[in-house]
């Protein structure tokens, strides 16, 4: 199903929810909702549901206004940030739910209900359980009946709050993937709301990024990530270095080299630089590449070793530099705690300061 | 109810089902053992209570009467067996909701665990 969302603006008293959101979400997409707590994000998924309803603008499924239909038929199946499991219901009961609630022409009968139920417990890798209560679950294994029973009524929409946010890292890494493989042969349009950046950028096909109500940018996650087109998209999307430097003339100055920049007026301008592309050398090196080379020496104040990297923090003229260095390097430059070294810096990307 | 929060309805909704579904089927099951408590402790003070029903209602024979109240009558009138019968009944009865309330206590204590697990 498309959908479509104009203008869409909401206030809860006097806080401005959303602002004029507009987005498109095409057949079959994949779209990750990235975005800081209190950005609206969830919001916007609940008036998808039908939970939440707009002040102004308008939800489009398919080219027709969705607001106004009953939720029952919206087909959309919606995973609640942390499942509401009907507690006192076995897994069978919670995922035959959607089925045995609807009105009796409609309704499959028991022995149907009951195959479709076992074919979604398969699916899910739950196979035998249906005879438990949510409570003897684990995490990973409640979020799967939440899905199961999402997608028990067929929809053509799935609506995925947080969905891996109460889970621990291994078991959201593989749940991710496994989500991935389900969507793709499913033909359904998925949207899914999260704070996590790398989550979003894994699992999406698009990522829409939210702040303060509004939608600060939307395009692949290649595309957010090599092109973020405001500042507050590159702080968030990975850690930041930030350097203060000035435009002029369409050129900005770091360190010791000049970059063009396009579409910035002349004027004090930041630059970012993410801590992988922060490259350490020895100071007496003299054999420099084209990488923008800081003119003084920093000095090591912290290395931190995490299996293949290194997290060096580096402090300059008063100011934190995080680099992030494979063993190698760190190894070679025999870095650590109070020794000294040159750093130059990789693609940066800079923006006009505020 | 509170502390369960709405997200189980807002499910059921997404769901389809209706107001009277979700009733029957979502909240009223999640809430019964606190419900049957909450009768439960209400039929046992209705059962035992003396002076109000004595000093407020005015005490009607035969329109605003309680077990207690009965006892007093008979008691005063001299019909000591059907008294002490009637006291019989009105302990037996306390203890009857004594251990009822036990059961119920106990598991709304495991459906208060439950809840909170998920």
């Amino acid at each position: 199903m498309r959908i479509a969302v104009e203008q869409l603006t909401k206030r809860f008293g006097a806080t401005l929810v959303l602002d004029r959101v507009d987005l498109e979400i095409g057949e079959r997409e994949f779209l990750g909702l990235l975005g800081p707590s209190g950005s609206g994000k969830t919001t916007l998924l609940r008036m998808l549901a039908g939970l939440e309803f707009a002040d102004t603008g308008r939800v489009l499924f398919d080219g027709a206004e969705a607001q106004a239909l009953p939720i029952a038929e919206r087909q959309v199946g919606m995973v609640f940030q942390h499942y509401a499991l009907f507690g006192h219901m076995s897994v069978f009961n919670n995922v035959a739910f959607g089925l045995k609630v609807r009105p009796r022409p409609s309704r499959p009968p028991r022995n149907e209900i009951a195959e479709r139920v076992e074919r979604l417990l398969h699916l899910v890798q739950l196979d035998g359980l249906g005879d438990r209560f949510p409570g003897q679950l684990s995490g990973g294994q409640r979020q799967r009946v939440a899905l199961a029973r999402a997608l028990a009524t067929e929809p053509k929409v799935l609506l995925l709050d947080e969905p891996f946010g109460a889970l621990d890292a291994k078991v959201r890494v593989e749940l991710r993937r496994w989500l991935r493989d389900l969507h793709d042969p499913t033909g359904l349009t998925t949207i899914f709301v999260t704070h996590d950046q790398e989550e979003a950028l894994a699992l999406a096909d698009r990522v829409a990024i939210m702040a303060a109500g509004r939608i600060e940018q939307v395009g692949s996650p290649t595309e957010v990530y090599e092109g973020p087109q405001s500042p507050f998209v590159y702080d968030f999307l990975g850690r930041t270095n930030a350097f203060d430097c000035v435009v002029e003339n369409g050129g900005a100055r770091l360190g010791d080299k000049a970059f063009a920049v396009d579409g910035l007026p002349d004027g004090p301008a930041i630059a970012f630089v993410r801590p992988h592309d922060v490259v350490l050398r020895v100071p007496e090196n003299t054999d420099l590449s084209e990488d923008a080379t800081l003119p003084d020496a920093a000095a090591v104040r912290l290395v931190t070793v995490l299996g293949p990297k290194a997290w060096v923090e580096l402090s300059y003229k008063g100011q934190v530099i995080a680099a992030e260095i494979g063993r190698e390097p760190l190894e070679e430059l025999r870095l650590k705690a109070g020794s000294r070294c040159t750093v130059q810096l990789r693609l940066p990307c800079f923006f006009a300061k505020r | 109810m509170d502390s369960q929060g709405t997200s189980q309805e807002e499910a059921a909704v997404v769901l389809g089902a209706s107001g009277r579904q979700i009733f029957w089927r979502v909240t009223l099951p999640n809430i019964k053992w606190g419900l049957l408590y909450g009768v439960l402790l209400c039929n046992g003070r209705a059962i035992g209570e003396f002076g109000a029903v004595a000093v407020v209602s005015a005490h009607i024979i035969g329109l605003t009467n309680t077990m207690p109240l009965h006892i007093e009558v008979l008691y005063n009138d001299y019909a000591f067996a059907a008294a002490f019968a009637v006291a019989s009944l009105l302990t037996l009865m306390a203890l009857v909701t004594l251990a009822i309330k036990t059961v119920l206590e106990w598991r709304l204590g495991t459906a208060v665990g439950a809840a909170r697990a998920h």
